[in-house]
Parts: structure tokens; sequence; C-alpha cells
């Protein structure tokens, strides 16, 4: 073999080696409807629910407790662009990511999403259930500036809740007292099945002009599914 | 010429001893950066000798002076073994930006164990040439026992093979390839007895490169006609370079300097790791961390530090600017801020289902540090405490860290301590327990695959009295969903088809609100008592946080395998 050959083997061996390798095989964040819409209005945070919320689980309930479940999953997240090429997606929410990571149908960044979830959901679809869920509970936390962000904190999941809203009705309004990053959070739990299944979060940044707010770098949180 | 033989073969037992020896400190550093024993070390074997075979496949271009290319390589090997270890260390040691893939850093992680392994390549074609250029009959320095050796191994081989008595002489390819693997035993069993227990990481990387630059001398003392005393050879290279031989020399006193200061080394570069490692786990200038003691014994690296509020506004984490924690390797075990608050949770919340009498049994499992032993002491219940690690055990006795929580509980007279492995100790006991309370390190360690397997849960299943709880801190799902998903999965297949969720809470930095400390399980076949929140002290200061838990259906994942001994699921490591 002439040495040309013989490093081409080699390189074609390694690279094999290090792919197979370094794989990742982390599950994308699961799909959800939870939270419809967040505005502002009268000085208030808008944070309108949605009428039938459900996510999408690798819970499995027990025979007698599928009945609620719709088993066919629906995917409502379209991930788009290429701005999170490894399998750990999008992230840097406070670092200029916004802007290239892929969105859900809400238009939301989608927080560790990317072109991976599609293939996840695709080889795993026997796995997933869709379930109707109820809104326990809605969270509100004021973070502050750019630096409480930076490096992917704060993690999928409840906070340290500055304000909370026991059984939410379709719209809770949420009074504004400063600008900077928020995440609004909703604790969902089984409609037809006795399962808890934590929390869906959204973060984002209110931005004050003159005696008005705008909602700006909305980004979708949820658990890895 | 036999003297050439003597160096050429003592040399290649010295390079394969510590050509094997770099691998396994590669390859520990490397579970230590990011968990998972058998994966490192199996990805590391592997790329080692994918790595020898194209150093040796390349060996072939090498120019015909193999004197002069094998002493350079020597060298190069001195510089570039223990600045491999410092490149996996930084690695490790800075926050790497979230755009730079994960695949390139695993690579770049890995490209000391190649760079090893490919100039280890080129050692044994370049050696076994010399061997042969030198013309000597092996046979004739190895001696009569050496030949009856060989006389009776013929025989035996004769049973199995076609034989022939070799003619005065062995091949240098025979020899140089037994004496390889020789010196990679040896190296292995001295890493494992004497190296890495005795040394550590640092200092024997620092070993082994010296070793390897002062095998570089010897030979260049030898076969150089420039710079040796042999006398000009076949053997004999003449037109190197002296900066190579000054950078040789550099790094033999270098090493050797280095050597002289282990501990101190060993100490500076761990704790520099380890004070980066935790800093980056706060966003970038909020945390100071300050190591205060390090201490490693059979079983954990234990480690002190003190952790200091440098960020922007009030601190959110803790109480003033400064406290002390403990960590045991990276799983952090106490703060001061939420010692008193973990434990508990951990004991008094259990506790509120139980009569506080002697008649209530309790088996602890871990807790070396004594602390929810001083808890239970409280209840006067009887208490079995097992933890596997009597070093530690020993270090938090005696240490003001640990006893002013503690308070001596060790003299608990309805206490009874075994220092041993809690899966053995299950495995070798028939009593049952009202309540087992798990106080283990995080799921981070291949080496406690075991403490969350469905065999380990089965155990405590059947050491459960009837109306029995195991009671455990656990990851927030949200945190960490794979792992979440495999040990639930797990602990239901072991028959706990039961939980109650719950969270020990405090003010831990005085800001007029309770946070959550610490995520607890309380496991069981079948719904227990619910939390009585008069009880205990602690639940009844919390009692609104206690009312609405309750006893609920472990759940069940889709497409998540549980972890078995013998059939481990990873997915339950948490990588720190």
């Amino acid at each position: 073999m002439d040495r040309r050959r013989f490093l081409a083997a080699v390189g074609a061996t390694a690279l094999t080696v290090f792919a197979g390798c370094s794989s990742d095989e982390t599950p994308p964040p699961r799909k959800s409807s939870v939270v419809e819409r967040i505005e502002t209005g009268d000085d208030t945070i808008r944070i309108a629910l949605a009428n039938e919320p459900w996510v999408l689980s690798r819970y499995t309930p027990s025979s007698s407790r599928l009945a609620g479940a719709r088993i066919d999953p629906v995917g409502v997240v379209a991930a788009k662009g290429g701005g999170a090429g490894s399998a750990r997606g999008a992230t840097g929410r406070a670092a200029g990511g916004y802007r290239d990571a892929p969105r859900t149908t809400h238009g939301w960044a989608w927080w560790h999403g990317g072109g991976y979830a599609d293939d996840w959901y695709e080889e795993h679809d026997d796995e997933t259930s869709e379930y109707q869920v109820r809104i326990q509970e809605i969270g509100v936390r004021h973070f502050g500036s750019d630096t409480v962000f930076r490096d992917d904190r704060p993690g999928a999941g409840p906070v340290d809740w500055d304000w909370t809203y026991r059984h939410p009705k379709h719209r809770t309004d949420h009074p504004i007292r400063q600008a900077g990053w928020y995440r609004v959070g909703a604790h969902i739990v089984g409609k037809d099945v006795d399962h808890d299944f934590q929390w869906e979060c959204i973060d984002f940044e209110l931005d004050s002009a003159g005696n008005s707010y705008t909602i700006e770098n909305e980004w979708k949180v949820s658990p890895r599914i | 010429m036999r003297s050439r033989l003597i160096v050429l073969l003592s040399v290649t037992f010295v390079v394969s001893f510590c050509s094997f020896a770099y691998e396994f400190v590669y390859s520990e550093l490397l579970t230590v950066m990011y968990g998972g024993t058998v994966t490192q070390y199996v990805i590391t074997v592997g790329l080692y000798f994918f790595s020898l075979g194209v150093g040796a496949g390349l060996s072939d271009d090498l120019g015909a002076d193999r004197s002069a290319n094998f002493f350079r390589t020597e060298v190069y090997l001195a510089a570039v073994a223990p600045a491999g270890f410092l490149l996996i260390v930084g690695l490790n040691s800075v926050t790497i930006p979230s755009w730079v893939p994960a695949a390139a850093v695993w690579v770049l992680a890995r490209l000391p164990v190649v760079a090893v392994g490919w100039l280890s390549g080129f050692e044994l074609p370049l050696l076994t040439r010399m061997v042969q250029q030198t013309g000597v009959e092996t046979a004739s320095w190895t001696g009569r026992w050496s030949e009856r050796v060989s006389a009776l191994s013929r025989r035996g081989l004769g049973l199995f093979w076609h034989t022939h008595t070799p003619e005065g002489r062995r091949s240098g390819l025979s020899v140089v390839l037994a004496l390889d693997y020789i010196g990679g035993l040896v190296g292995a069993v001295v890493y494992a007895r004497i190296l890495y227990p005795r040394l550590g990481l640092v200092s024997t990387i620092v070993l082994l490169a010296l070793i390897n630059a002062v095998g570089a001398l010897v030979f260049l003392a030898r076969f150089s006609d420039r710079w040796g005393f042999g006398g000009a050879t076949s053997l004999s290279f003449t037109n190197e370079p002296g900066v190579l031989l000054v950078v040789c020399v550099l790094l033999t006193a270098g090493h050797a300097g280095a050597l002289t200061h282990h501990e101190q080394l060993d100490e500076q570069v761990s704790g520099l790791y380890l004070e980066h490692k935790m800093e980056s786990e706060y966003p970038p200038g909020a945390m100071e961390i300050d190591i205060v003691e390090q201490q490693t014994t059979k079983y954990q690296h234990i480690v002190r530090y003190r952790r200091t509020w440098t960020g922007p506004g009030q601190n959110p984490h803790f109480t003033g600017t400064t406290e002390e924690c403990l960590r045991l390797g990276m799983d952090v075990q106490l703060c001061e801020s939420w010692a008193d608050s973990y434990h508990d949770g951990l004991v008094d919340v259990p506790m509120s289902m139980y009569e506080h009498s002697p008649d209530t049994e309790v088996l602890v499992i871990g807790g070396g540090d004594w602390i929810a032993i001083d808890q239970l002491r409280a209840y006067n219940v009887s208490v079995d405490h097992v933890d596997l690690d009597s070093q530690f055990m020993e270090y938090a006795k005696r240490t003001q860290f640990f006893r002013r929580w503690h308070n001596d509980s060790e003299t608990y007279a309805r206490l009874n301590t075994t220092a041993e492995d809690g899966y053995a100790y299950l495995q070798g006991t028939d009593r049952r327990y009202d309540l087992i309370l798990l106080d283990l390190p995080g799921a981070s360690d291949n080496d406690l695959l075991k403490l969350y397997s469905t065999e380990f849960y089965q155990l405590l299943r059947s050491h459960l009295e009837d109306d029995g709880v195991v009671g455990t801190w656990a990851y927030s799902p949200n945190a960490h969903p794979q792992h979440h998903k495999a040990y639930v999965n797990t602990v239901r297949a072991a028959g706990f088809t039961h939980q109650l969720p719950y969270s020990a809470w405090e003010d831990t930095d005085s800001d007029g609100r309770t946070e959550r400390v610490e995520r607890f399980y309380l496991l069981a076949p079948e719904p227990r008592a619910p939390i009585d929140t008069d009880r205990t002290a602690y639940t009844r200061q919390y009692a609104n946080r206690y009312e609405a838990t309750q006893w609920e259906p472990v759940p069940r994942y889709a497409g998540v395998r549980l972890n078995s001994i013998f059939h481990p699921n990873y997915d339950i490591i948490i990588d720190t």
C-alpha cells in the first residue's frame, strides 16, 4: 500500500471512530402548547394560555389510565434555520443567539431546539404520546439584566418565582414593575392522567420605550423529552 | 556490541512502560473530567492502539538515521505527554463558547491520546531495526537459563504447532516485541499499585515524561558521535542539532524539579482546575472559589472550598458574601447555608411518619459525614449506618467543619456503624427496616452505577418492613431529564411503584423568601401514610409546603431503559 492510500484509509477510519464516539443522543426539548401568547398592554404583561393545552411526553400511564391520552403525536414545532447544528441545540438567550435560533410555530426561539429534533422525533415516534393537560399555576420571575441570562442560565424548569397565580384562567395579567428579562412558567399536570408534567416556560426581554413596553427575544424553554 | 544490545532492549522496556502508563493516566484523567469510566478507558485504549498502528505504518517514511529519529521521538514524548495532560485540564477549566461543537471539544480532548500513541508507534519499528542492525545473537547474552526456558516452551508449543530450534539467535522482532509487552504489563501494574495511588495523576505524568527524557539522554550518551561517549558504531548518529540536546536537558531538569515538589505541584494543578471548574458553574465573574483543603481517600477526592459572591447586586445563593462548602469529587455535598435544611429534608420529613422510639429501625446508607445520624439521634430511633469510606468517616469525625453539625453523633448509643459497601451489606444481612435513608453522592461516576441499579433497589425493597419506606434525595427532572427518566424506570422495575416527592425549604439568602434546597423522594411498593406536619419541628415550620404532598404512582417512560448492573444505562450518570 502506498503512503497516500495508507493515510487515506487511516483518516477515513479515524473520522468514523470520532463521529461514532462523539455522537450525541441527547433528546430534544419536548413539544407542547401551553402558553399561547405573551404581550404587553396597560402596564401589564398579558399571558394568554392555550384553550386546550397539551404536551408531548414519554410518560406511559398504566393501561387503565390510557383513555384520556391521544396517542398520535402532533408536531407543532418547525425547526428552521441552521443556528443550532449540534445536538445540543440553540442556546445563548442573552448573547445574540435569538436571531439564528430555530423557531416554534408561535415564532418563539426554541431553546435547545435544532434540526436534530425532527430526526429524533421521527426515530422515536412510537415512544411519545400527546397528553391533554391543565395549568395548575403560573409563575412570573423578573431577572433583570442580560448578565443573569448569559451562559444559558437558568435552565428549563421552575425558578424562584416572584409572583404566582394559582388555577389561572384563559388570560393572566401581570403588572409591569420594571424592564429586563422575565420568565413566565406554567405548571402543567395531566388532565386525564395522574401525572405531574412539570413546567413549560417562556423567557423574554421587556424593553421600555418611553411610557410603553415591548416584548422581545422570546424563547420557549422546555425540558428535554 | 553486547552493551549496545542491552541498552536497546532496556530502552524498549522503559519506553513501553511509559507508553502504557501514559494512556492509563489519560484514561483516568478523561474519566475525572468527563465521567464514564468504561467509556473513557475503552475509547482511550482503542485510540491508543489505532495510533500505534498509524505510527508503525508511517515509520517506513522515517530516514535511515534511526538512532537520531528515536532520540527525537523520546524528546517529543517527554514534551508532548505532559502538555497533553495540561490541554485536557485546560479544556475543562475554561468556559467553552456555546458555538463550539461538542464534537470538536471531544476530539481535542483525545488528541494527547492519539499523539502519544502515534509517537510510540514509531518506537517499536525503530528499535526492532536497530536491534537487528547490532547483529548480536540475542541468545548469546540471555544465558543458559533462558535457553532452558525456551526449550521448555518449545516442547509445550510443539503439542499444538510445528516448531523448530532457532540456531543461535532469535529475531530482533520477537525479542523487542516480548520486551515491549512485558514493559506494558509492568507499566500497568506499577501505575495501578504505586504511581496513581501514591503520586496521583499530575506527578505520575511528570515522572513518566522524566523517564522518557532521561531515556533519551542515555540513548544519546551511548549512540551519539557528537554528544556521547560510546564510540563510533553502525548505530551512531552525528548531526543532531545542539538545540535538541538543550531542550532534552531542560525537559529533564524541569520535570525533575517539578517532581521534587510533587505534592505542591499536585495541589496547585488540581486546585487551579477545581477552582476554574467550580467558578464556571456560575455566570462569569459572579463567584470566586478558593480551595481550603483537599484529601484523597481510597474511594473519593474530598474538597473543601470557600465560595465568595463577587457578582453584581445581592448574593442570590446564600446569606452574606462568603461561605464554606464540601464536595466529593465534583459533587456538592454540603454548604454552610443549607447543611441543616438538607438533613431536615432527608431525616425530619420521613420521620414525621414513624414513632420516635427505639422500636423504629432505620438504616442509613452513605452519610459518612455523620450529620444524618445526629438528626436521627434526636428521635431516639435505632440506627444501622453503612458507609464504604472509613477514611472519610474518620476525617469527618475529627474536622470542625463537620462537628458543628454532627455533634459527635458517632457516640450515639443506639448506633451501629459498619464500614462496608451498601450493596454488599444488604446482601449479607437479613435485617428489615422501617426506614432506609440513602445519603449517597451523586450519580456522577460509573463506580456508583451499582447504587442506582434495579438490583440495588430490589435489595432495598427486600429489607423493608411491611410499612417500610426508602428516602433519598433526587436530581431535578428538569435539569437532568435523561437521568430522571432512567432513574424512575429503574426504581419502578425494582417494585417501588409509589412515590412521594417533596423538597427541603429554607430562606438560604435571607431575602425573605423560601427557596427550594433539595428534592427528595420517598419510595414504597404501596402508598403509605402521608407526611404528618405536626410530627416534627421541621414539618411544622414548613407545614404549608408539606400539606399538599401525597403518594402517587411512580411514572414509567417509554423508550427509556432501566439501569441494571449487567446491562447499565449510562444515561443515569450525570455529567458534572
